[in-house]
């Protein structure tokens, strides 16, 4: 890949790829600033790779790769040098995580609430199946398999209608009424 | 899939991969045919798409993190990518990661290491004692190489039937490149006692308080060779043990120790089985021990050397000696030290002060022969040193011819005197006296021609052997008439022939002198009170120019009787009449008759072979000399049964030309 292909990829992925990433990073490292400086350094090395010749199939997946593998990093360096403890199921139970380590412009938004009860990975999963990559994608970025790709996409649809149940808007609130009378099929389970 | 609780619809899972279209085409159709039937599923998958809208919508339409962090992001990342091409990022996902211990990670870091060490150290029995042998070998040299000092404790101990225990250390020095060397052997109490030095090639320095006071010059011969077999006698004391230890010190010959190379020497040299066992662990740790053990009678010696198991450095080297009457050890502990510390290669100046020079090298008097010191006089001791100084110089011919004489001193010393061609052939003679033994003072003066021209300021003489003999002999003509098939070489074989003669003619007069000096020296009743040895000696140096005498005199006798016998057409007799002298007459009487004997033979070839013509006839020369041949076997017949039979009292088996053997 050439110079102006390599920025034609980056200035896309900047468009519409970044903020997701920044969200995912925020939401798992509970910073904003950590995140920003995580997805910075993902783009900068996917740049480099790129202008090396690296063919990367899927940009989206890799650098979303490299952010979760810096967060865990990090996170080990902060635990090694006596930070503050954290879990590492912290980054896989978002639900966990304390209030007062969020970013207060972000934290009550409905995208916040809705991914906040997925897991790191069916959160990942949803991200990237947003992104319309195929399940064979995602998969081989993330080291899974195709069937747990849709699994995992099933169960985090049916956490987040069910999220979005407990708290819902007014309006929903009255369609979420009627729902409940009517009831959910119990074979989707 | 359908769901196996109700069999009738499909679960989320399937349905979502429906939407998305990742079933199979199979798989696809069926659900289709499945979602044109079911009301309920048709429903959940219409939940679902909404749902996906829902969040599409909502994660389309999030301001977080807003178009204005994006912005500063972009700007950011082309300020930092211009230095990404040139400097180094760093690869988030692929650099090394300390990662903190876990106990599974450190419980298999230790069995990998547990394995790895149990494959190291683990018991290697299997090795034939012949390879390990060669290990150890090859384990030292590689400690020997370059500058070495080497220091071992040395523990001489007695366990039967009195426990006694001596220490000592020995320190070895060896610089191979200026080929220095030294050796310190001190007891505990730093007392010296035996030290070699070696400050430069061909100087060398030995002390040894039981030989003399102080350092004396070392002999450069060739070594005694300490073997199994000295120490399979009965007898031996714990400071026999320790002299045998300076002995082999002495006899390695400027070299550092190596105690695997002298125990594989003994043990192939005296034929000793190699034996191989483990030790006791109290020996140091894990280790083999290889031992090879001889005995004779109720003598048993045994050898070992410890090695360590994996290393194969020797760690000790032991001599055990057992006796009905007693156990002795002398164990010999290699301190390993690693580099070259200051060593002194000269003589310590306190033991040169005696000095006694030219050198004194009586090495320490072992009992040989304990008969033969033991209640002689000093004179007759002299007497007999003599005859071992004749003897020696006897075994390197020093005797035929060459200037070297032994000499009485006054004061019952024996100096040993004479000039000797080269150098080498000087070191040769001081060698050979020098093992001498015993308590006579023994003083060795012999230069090398060169030194001897030196001390008389003529060191340009020319030393060009005499001129050709006159070409004008009485035979020259018959012997030109013999050779003319030569043609015109017959002048030079004629020539040729004379001067071959009288060479053979020379040696044999070589042998008469030594046979005569012999003869005066020790004759005329002077063997009186000599010992067995010396008489021994005496008679075995007679026997032995007798035997060279008689077949250089056969010799000389086959090469010019036939070509004199065809000129002058005289036939000598075999054998002349016997002339064996009565028995009662002393051995010299036999000797002195075959030296005029062999002059007489010597004067006729001279006479015909190398003189001018003389007023004799040739006729009568070929004659005289041709008929003394016969005369001179006589005699010397004659003097080979009187001499063995005058010095040591017994009969000689002399086997007759005939055969027929007599006593």
């Amino acid at each position: 890949m050439n110079r102006a292909e390599a920025d034609e990829l980056i200035n896309s992925l900047l468009e519409d790829w970044y903020a997701s990433l920044v969200r995912y990073a925020t939401r798992a490292g509970g910073s904003l600033a950590v995140a920003q400086d995580v997805v910075q350094e993902s783009f900068l090395v996917l740049y480099r790779e790129l202008l090396q010749g690296r063919k990367i199939e899927n940009p989206r997946g890799w650098t979303l790769c490299v952010v979760r593998r810096e967060l865990v990093r990090r996170y080990r360096e902060q635990a090694r040098h006596g930070g503050p403890f954290q879990p590492l199921s912290g980054l896989a139970d978002l639900a966990d995580r304390r209030a007062e380590d969020r970013v207060p412009e972000w934290q009550d938004d409905d995208v916040t609430r809705l991914f906040r009860v997925l897991t790191r990975r069916e959160e990942e999963v949803l991200l990237l199946r947003l992104k319309s990559l195929k399940y064979r994608q995602i998969a081989a970025q993330l080291g899974i398999s195709p069937n747990s790709v849709k699994t995992l996409l099933a169960r985090a649809l049916r956490k987040m209608q069910r999220a979005s149940s407990i708290r819902p808007s007014a309006q929903q609130l009255q369609t979420r009424d009627d729902d409940d009378e009517q009831g959910i099929p119990k074979t989707l389970q | 899939m359908m769901n196996k609780a109700f069999q009738r619809h499909y679960s989320d899972d399937l349905l979502v991969a429906y939407l998305d279209g990742e079933l199979s085409p199979f798989r696809h159709k069926s659900v289709h045919k499945h979602l044109r039937a079911c009301w309920q599923c048709r429903a959940r998958l219409d939940e679902l798409e909404q749902q996906i809208l829902a969040v599409t919508k909502l994660v389309e339409r999030d301001l977080f993190p807003g178009p204005q962090r994006i912005a500063e992001a972009r700007a950011n990342f082309w300020a930092r990518a211009g230095a990404v091409t040139e400097s180094r990022v760093p690869r988030t996902g692929t650099r090394f990661q300390w990662v903190p211990l876990r106990p599974v990670w450190v419980l298999s870091s230790l069995l990998i290491l547990l394995g790895v060490a149990w494959i190291w150290l683990r018991p290697r029995g299997t090795l034939p004692p012949q390879a390990v042998m060669a290990r150890v070998k090859h384990a030292e040299s590689a400690l020997l190489q370059g500058a070495v000092h080497q220091q071992f404790r040395v523990v001489a101990v007695q366990v039967r039937p009195i426990q006694r225990r001596r220490e000592s250390r020995l320190d070895v020095w060896y610089e191979p490149g200026r080929d220095r060397f030294t050796s310190r052997l001190q007891d505990d109490s730093g007392k010296l006692r035996h030290a070699l030095w070696r400050p430069a090639p061909g100087r060398q320095y030995v002390y040894d308080p039981a030989r003399s006071a102080g350092a004396v010059l070392a002999a450069n011969g060739p070594p005694e060779q300490v073997s199994m077999d000295w120490f399979l006698r009965d007898g031996l004391t714990l400071e026999d043990l320790e002299y045998n230890l300076m002995k082999w010190l002495e006899s390695r010959r400027w070299k550092p120790i190596s105690l695997a190379s002298d125990f594989a020497m003994l043990v192939d040299d005296q034929g000793a089985v190699l034996g191989m066992k483990t030790p006791p662990a109290e020996d140091g740790g894990p280790g083999l021990r290889l031992f090879a053990r001889k005995s004779r009678g109720a003598v048993m010696v045994e050898f070992t050397i410890d090695v360590d198991r994996h290393t194969y450095r020797p760690r000790l080297q032991r001599i055990r000696y057992e006796t009905s009457g007693g156990v002795l050890e002398l164990q010999l502990i290699p301190q390993w030290v690693p580099v070259l510390t200051a060593a002194n290669f000269e003589p310590d100046a306190s033991l040169l002060k005696p000095a006694p020079l030219p050198l004194t090298w009586p090495p320490k008097p072992k009992p040989v022969t304990p008969i033969l010191s033991r209640g002689l006089s000093a004179a007759l001791d002299t007497k007999a040193r003599e005859i071992e100084a004749l003897y020696a110089l006897h075994r390197v011919r020093a005797c035929l011819g060459e200037p070297v004489e032994v000499v009485r001193g006054t004061d019952g010393t024996l100096l040993v005197r004479g000039i000797t061609g080269t150098p080498q052939r000087k070191q040769e003679v001081i060698d050979a006296v020098a093992e001498l033994g015993g308590t006579v003072r023994l003083e060795i003066d012999i230069k090398s021609t060169e030194e001897a021209l030196r001390e008389v300021g003529r060191e340009n003489l020319n030393l060009t052997t005499p001129g050709p003999r006159t070409t004008q002999t009485p035979i020259s003509k018959e012997l030109e008439k013999y050779f003319a098939s030569e043609g015109p070489l017959a002048a030079r074989a004629a020539e040729r022939f004379s001067e071959d003669a009288v060479s053979l003619s020379e040696d044999l007069m070589t042998e008469a002198w030594a046979l005569r000096q012999l003869a005066e020296r020790f004759g005329s009743g002077q063997d009186r009170n000599l010992s067995p040895k010396s008489r021994h000696l005496l008679e075995a140096m007679c026997l032995d120019h007798l035997n060279d005498l008689r077949a250089k005199a056969a010799k000389t006798r086959q090469f010019v009787e036939p070509i004199l016998s065809a000129i002058s057409g005289f036939s000598a007799a075999t054998r002349a009449a016997s002339g064996v002298q009565a028995s009662k007459a002393p051995w010299d009487s036999a000797l002195l008759p075959v030296f005029d004997c062999t002059r007489a033979v010597h004067d006729g070839m001279l006479a015909l072979f190398s003189r001018a013509t003389g007023s004799e006839g040739t006729g009568a020369l070929i004659r005289g000399v041709l008929a003394s041949f016969p005369e001179l076997d006589t005699r010397l017949q004659g003097a080979a049964e009187k001499v063995p039979l005058s010095l040591s009292g017994r009969t000689e088996v002399i086997r007759n030309e005939g055969g027929n053997a007599k006593q």
